[in-house]
């Protein structure tokens, strides 16, 4: 398992994934998109239960091709995306 | 005998092919369905949030029953708030047999009321119990202040009038609770039964069945090349990894809802 979860985080392959600085400036990115998108579907707490979402595909990404512009622009469209998505289905599901 | 020409055998042939060929259509007796529950006479004793539905139900046994629900006493005591007088003697209930139903009206009169000319107002209180095809009832506790204008042929309440709107607005009050029953009553069931409210489990299971679609894009890994945007598919444990964490993701998410209620 905990093989498992080095080979899944890529921790062996130091390029591909982020490095430490570049790792916190997409975590604030995330939140900030979190926070944004949450407050646009008027519940903050899924837009912040969403934030693993954002941070892990974020620390997968090779560093030599990270930018925070990218970073940004992937994270609204993802949060975008699993926002809508996440706020369709609650309201499916009916009163 | 005369031998039969061609055309006439051809004839011959084709008429007894016809005859034992094709079937005449059966004259089918057409069914007409009857629902039997529809020639029972669906009674219920009364209850706590109910009014008796029966047919030898008196108007003053329907009063008097009205007159100790709750919702009905929370009815009363805004209109008492309100300044309302109650004229108990004018106090009246239908009984219906089809549709099985009780209706009992409550009159007030509001002393200081002012209205236009040639309207006339009063407060009321109606109170509505329906059985439904399983004997279910439903019952509607509703209030407000009816304005009668003859000349111009018309009904509406208080809330059509922009001076009376706000203090003399209809309101409905809920009624909730089993329905437990008295003598006569047909069936006895669970109060939910007969609501639309899902359980919990089942709206969260559609919520998290729909949510999960965003899971999909665990399987697709994003890589920048300049000016250029590369979809693949992911390693497998990545895959595995955030397929996994997204799930969870969904699942925490759609239970927000539900824990909140």
């Amino acid at each position: 398992m905990k093989r498992y979860i080095r080979r899944a985080l890529l921790l062996d392959e130091p390029e591909r994934h982020l490095s430490g600085p570049q790792f916190v400036v997409a975590c604030l990115i995330a939140l900030q998109a979190a926070v944004v998108w949450g407050l646009v579907a008027r519940n903050l707490r899924l837009g912040l239960v969403l934030l693993p979402l954002l941070i892990y595909p974020a620390w997968i990404t090779p560093r030599a091709q990270e930018t925070p512009l990218f970073r940004f622009l992937m994270c609204q469209a993802e949060a975008a995306v699993l926002i809508a998505l996440m706020t369709l289905a609650r309201h499916a599901a009916g009163p | 005998m005369r031998a039969l020409s061609k055309l006439g055998a051809a004839v011959l042939v084709l008429a007894i092919v016809l005859a034992t060929g094709v079937r005449p259509a059966c004259a089918e007796l057409q069914r007409i369905s009857t629902d039997d529950d529809d020639l029972i006479t669906r009674t219920f004793g009364g209850g706590a949030h109910d009014l008796p539905v029966r047919p030898n139900l008196t108007w003053r046994e329907a009063v008097a029953w009205a007159l100790t629900m709750p919702a009905v006493q929370a009815a009363m005591e805004t209109f008492a708030e309100r300044g309302y007088v109650a004229i108990a003697e004018h106090d009246s209930a239908v009984i219906s047999i089809d549709p099985p139903a009780t209706l009992v009206a409550l009159p007030y009169r509001k002393p200081d009321l002012s209205l236009p000319d040639y309207h006339y107002g009063q407060p009321l209180i109606l109170i509505r119990t329906v059985l439904d095809h399983e004997g279910f009832p439903s019952t509607v506790v509703t209030a407000g202040l009816v304005v009668l204008d003859p000349v111009n042929e018309a009904v509406f309440t208080a809330d059509s009038l922009s001076e009376l709107a706000e203090t003399d607005a209809s309101f409905d009050v809920a009624v909730t609770g089993p329905g437990e029953g008295g003598p006569g009553e047909k069936r006895l069931g669970p109060f939910e039964a007969a609501s639309n409210v899902k359980p919990r489990f089942y709206k969260w299971v559609r919520c998290f069945g729909l949510g999960s679609l965003g899971c999909l894009r665990s399987f697709f890994h994003v890589t920048r090349y300049p000016g250029v945007i590369i979809f693949s598919f992911a390693d497998p444990e990545v895959v595995g990894f955030y397929f996994t964490l997204c799930e969870g993701v969904v699942s925490t998410g759609c239970l927000f809802d539900y824990l909140d209620e």
